[in-house]
Order: structure tokens, then C-alpha cells, then sequence
């Protein structure tokens, strides 16, 4: 009786506003506009509608086809670029010489907007995965090579001497069990960070440049007249950004089981 | 002499390089293809730089710039008179807090590119909607900045304040308001640098005019170096407006930490 006390407590403190606003707002978008202006096509459609329209998709199957799409490219893009980004903040973060070298490139680079990269890895690879891909590897392979060097960097200086002083003097060996650990939840962040800029800009580019995926399919709907498939979309992208975060989070929280989160 | 080639060849030696090998890749290496138009697909720097200066001259290059620029910062400044004072608020009340961040989670999980089909539906084809984007995607970043700044302020100060004698109003221009400003400041320097990250994508999907427009328009009628003089531009731009910020921030914040190096739009989600 009391836990479920406390849940109610919970609820009102936390979701009241948002319980009033899906209330009004299903109020508003079935009665209110449609009584003032009855020709008018609803262009902010309630939450039941939305609800139904997701249901329908849901039954017909045609919302994993683009489900999946958008997720097999992001998994592709961001491996590829947790591959290719990861091994350069190392270096970056263990070479003085290296880091000289790259930072006036990367500053050079890093400016430039992801998306306005779109319309060349078009004209490169064509629409389809390829180019998608792409751009998840432009957006993410920056905040990872800054934070795993960022990483290294910050390391304290003493762990480093203590390793050489207890007889961990081989570069090799120092660098797998002190400098790729400490620098883990430096690594975990970059990679949390570009996970997020790479979903956000999967959605941009499946928008412009792509014939499925969750992107096309809120462009699509706006092309065929139909707001409330984009507000489900946008929902359910919204939903699958969370998730991911989230899994990135849980899988940070899992492996570092020492640092302070 | 030397002492300067040494330090340029020991900072700039890649990107030298790399512009160089641009340059001769695309005007004699890969024109030594014959399959498909090399130059099509990977223009050479020097042809790149004669589409900006025949973009300058012909005062193109700076209408783009100006429309873009105008959506930016309108977007991004009525983003900016929402959260800022909204993260201050919400730092002090946390039953407020409890109340409105679940929206705003909502609105910071949704890519703000998501929201240009709906927004088109919403407000046509119309400089409305661009502002709207950038709003939109600005706000959250500029909130969460704010917020998380205001709440680090220490106890301590605020208790000794209070000691001190200091009433509502006093206690908020004098304690929260300049421990919150560095955050402020952080927030919308993270916040415009991410406006100007979506204008790009915001211009391609609906727009006649801007940076974005200029890159898209460039793949259409196939003129591969206008895209890279697109790109290079607002690269140049978004670096300046966070350039500018900095130094407004070392004038009105003089005990502020100097930061090493100039941060970019990367770092905005790190304090979230």
C-alpha cells in the first residue's frame, strides 16, 4: 500500500505537466481545432491517432523494414568509426609528435557541420548504405579521437611511474595495463557522444539521401500529407536514440566497475 | 628563416602535405583515369579556390553567408532567452524541475532533424520553420548547460550569503547570477555551434537560399567545387562565432579559466 503510495507521489511529481499537456493536446487536435475550422486537414493529429497509426505499421511489419535499415547502418558506421578513431586518439594522446601533426587537421575538419558532407559522399558512393555510412563515420570519429587522447592525457603521471617502478617498463605492456585503462572512461564518453551525433545525423542523411530507414519514412510522410506518421516517427527515433544511449551507458557502467560514474 | 620552415614543417607538415597530394592527385592522377570525370568527383584545390573567388566577387558567397547567418542567430538567440533563464529557475526549484524535465528530455532525445517534415507541415516552406529548427534543436543544449552549471555553484557560498544578510533578490544577482554566468557562456557557445551544425541540414530540405542551399545547389548542377567551398565556408564561420564568443567571454569574465584550446560543438553533450 505504501510502495504504491509513494508511486502515485512519484507520478504526480514528476509527469503532471506532461500528463496535462497529451491530455490537452488530445483534447485540443479532436475537438477544439476541428469544430473551429471543419474543411482544415489536422495537421497536429492527436495522440490516439498517432497511437493507431503506429499499431497499423506495427501489424503490416513495414515500420521494421525501416527499424532495421537505420540500425544496420548506424552499427556499421560506428564500429567503423570506433576502428578507425580509436587507434588515432591513442596514438594521438601517446605521440607528441603525432598530435602536432593531426590537431591542425582535425581543427580543420572538426568545424565542418556532418551534414555538409552530404551531398559529396553522394556524389562518391551514390545513394544507399555506403553513404550513410559515411557521414555516421564523419560525425563520430571526432568526439571519439578527442576524448580517447583527451584521455590519455589526463592520465596522472604517478600511476605511469609507479607502473615503471614495479618493473612494467616494456611499452607494450604499459601501454595495454595502465594507459588503455585509465583512459577507458574517457574512451566510454567519446564513444557516447558519437553515438548520439551519429544517430541524429543517420536521420539527416536517410532524410536527403536514401530509399529507406527511419528518415525517409518522416520525410515521406510529409511528402504523402500524413503528420501523424511523421510525429510516430519521430517518436520512435526518439525512442531508439534513448535506447542507445542508454545501452551505451549500461555497457560503460558494466565495464567500469571502478570509476566513479 | 630556417627556424620558421622548422616550425611549419613541424605543426602544418601533414596538412601541407595533404593539400599538396590533394592537388596532384585530382589534377594529374586521377585524371589519368578515363573511366568516369575524376575532376567531377574530387575537384583539385586550386580549381576549388577560383569557385570562391568567383562566388565572392559576384557577391553570392555573401548573400548565402547572410541568410544563414539571420537564421542562426534568431533561432538560436529566442533558444537562448527561453533556456537560459529557464535552466537558472529550474535550478533553484527543483519541483519545477521535476515537472519540465521530462519534456525536455523528450524534445533532447528527438534528433532536431526530425522535426523538418513535421515543422514543414506545421509552418509551410517559410523562414518560420528554419528558425523553429534551430530553436528547437538549441534549446535543450543551452538548458542542460545552464542548468548543470547553476547547480555546481557550492552550498557553501549560498549558506554564507545568507549569513551575511542577503535577501531573495540580492542572493540572485549576486551569487547565482555570476557563478552561473561561466556556464552561461559555455552554453550558448555549445549552443551556437550546434545551430550552425543544423542549419546545413535544415537549408538542404527547405530553403532557396544559404550555406546549405549553396552546397546542395553545387551537387545539383554538379559543380563538385562549390560543395567543398560550401563546406569550407561555414567551417570557417561556426569557428569565428565561437572565436568571437570566447573573447566576449575573456572581456566580461576576467577571472574566467582560460581555455587551451578552442572547443567545438562535440563537447555539448558531455555535461549532459
Amino acid at each position: 500500500m505504501n510502495h504504491k503510495n509513494l508511486n502515485i507521489t512519484f507520478f504526480f511529481r514528476h509527469f503532471l505537466l506532461l500528463t496535462g499537456i497529451l491530455v490537452f493536446w488530445q483534447i485540443f487536435s479532436r475537438f477544439i481545432y476541428p469544430y473551429f475550422n471543419p474543411t482544415a486537414s489536422n495537421i497536429l493529429p492527436p495522440p490516439s491517432s498517432i497511437l493507431s497509426m503506429g499499431w497499423d505499421l506495427f501489424k503490416n511489419g513495414r515500420l521494421f523494414v525501416h527499424i532495421l535499415a537505420s540500425l544496420r547502418r548506424i552499427v556499421m558506421g560506428f564500429l567503423l568509426a570506433a576502428i578507425l578513431g580509436l587507434p588515432l586518439g591513442i596514438l594521438m594522446g601517446i605521440s607528441k609528435n603525432i598530435r602536432l601533426q593531426m590537431a591542425p587537421l582535425i581543427e580543420l575538419l572538426r568545424p565542418i557541420p556532418p551534414f555538409a558532407w552530404l551531398p559529396l559522399a553522394l556524389l562518391w558512393f551514390g545513394i544507399g548504405d555506403r553513404e550513410s555510412i559515411f557521414l555516421i563515420i564523419i560525425a563520430a570519429i571526432f568526439p571519439i579521437i578527442l576524448n580517447t587522447q583527451e584521455g590519455i592525457e589526463k592520465i596522472d603521471v604517478r600511476l605511469i611511474n609507479a607502473a615503471q617502478s614495479l618493473g612494467c617498463a616494456e611499452k607494450r605492456r604499459l601501454l595495454l595495463k595502465i594507459i588503455f585503462p585509465a583512459s577507458l572512461p574517457s574512451i566510454f564518453l567519446g564513444l557516447r557522444i558519437g553515438l548520439g551525433f551519429s544517430w541524429m545525423v543517420l536521420v539527416g542523411a536517410e532524410m536527403i539521401g536514401s530509399i529507406s530507414g527511419l528518415g525517409y519514412l518522416i520525410l515521406d510522410s510529409r511528402n504523402l500529407g500524413l503528420p501523424n506518421l511523421a510525429l510516430l516517427g519521430m517518436v520512435i527515433i526518439g525512442i531508439i536514440g534513448y535506447v542507445l544511449d542508454l545501452g551505451m551507458r549500461k555497457l560503460s557502467n558494466l565495464i567500469l566497475l571502478w570509476a566513479e560514474s | 628563416m630556417g627556424r620558421i620552415l622548422k616550425f611549419i614543417t613541424s605543426r602544418y607538415g601533414l596538412i601541407l602535405f595533404l593539400l599538396l597530394s590533394w592537388e596532384v592527385t585530382s589534377q594529374w592522377i586521377l585524371a589519368g583515369w578515363h573511366t568516369q570525370n575524376p575532376k567531377v568527383l574530387f575537384p583539385p584545390l586550386s580549381s576549388v579556390l577560383k569557385e570562391a573567388t568567383f562566388l565572392f566577387r559576384e557577391k553570392l558567397l555573401w548573400e548565402h553567408i547572410l541568410a544563414s547567418t539571420k537564421r542562426v542567430f534568431v533561432g538560436f538567440g529566442f533558444a537562448a532567452l527561453l533556456a537560459v533563464p529557464l535552466g537558472i529557475i529550474l535550478s533553484l526549484s527543483p519541483r519545477w524541475n521535476w515537472q519540465i524535465r521530462p519534456l525536455i528530455n523528450i524534445i533532447r532525445f528527438i534528433p532536431p532533424v526530425a522535426w523538418i517534415p513535421i515543422s514543414i507541415l506545421w509552418f509551410g516552406i517559410t523562414e518560420i520553420q528554419q528558425y523553429y529548427i534551430i530553436f528547437i534543436g538549441t534549446l535543450p543544449v543551452i538548458f542542460l548547460i545552464t542548468y548543470d552549471n547553476a547547480k555546481r555553484i557550492p552550498q557553501a557560498m549560498k549558506k554564507a550569503a545568507t549569513c551575511l544578510g542577503a535577501g531573495r533578490l540580492k542572493m540572485f544577482l549576486r551569487v547565482t547570477l555570476p557563478g552561473a554566468l561561466e556556464g552561461i557562456f559555455l552554453s550558448l557557445r555549445v549552443g551556437l555551434g550546434f545551430g550552425w551544425f543544423l542549419i546545413v541540414a535544415s537549408e538542404f530540405v527547405s530553403a532557396a537560399n544559404g550555406l546549405g542551399y549553396l552546397i546542395l545547389e553545387g551537387r545539383n548542377i554538379i559543380k563538385t567545387e562549390r560543395i567543398f567551398v560550401g563546406m569550407i565556408t561555414i567551417g570557417l564561420i561556426s569557428y569565428f562565432f565561437n572565436f568571437v564568443l570566447m573573447k566576449i567571454k575573456y572581456c566580461v569574465l576576467p577571472w574566467a579559466e582560460k581555455e587551451t584550446k578552442i572547443s567545438g560543438i562535440f563537447e555539448s553533450q558531455q555535461s549532459q
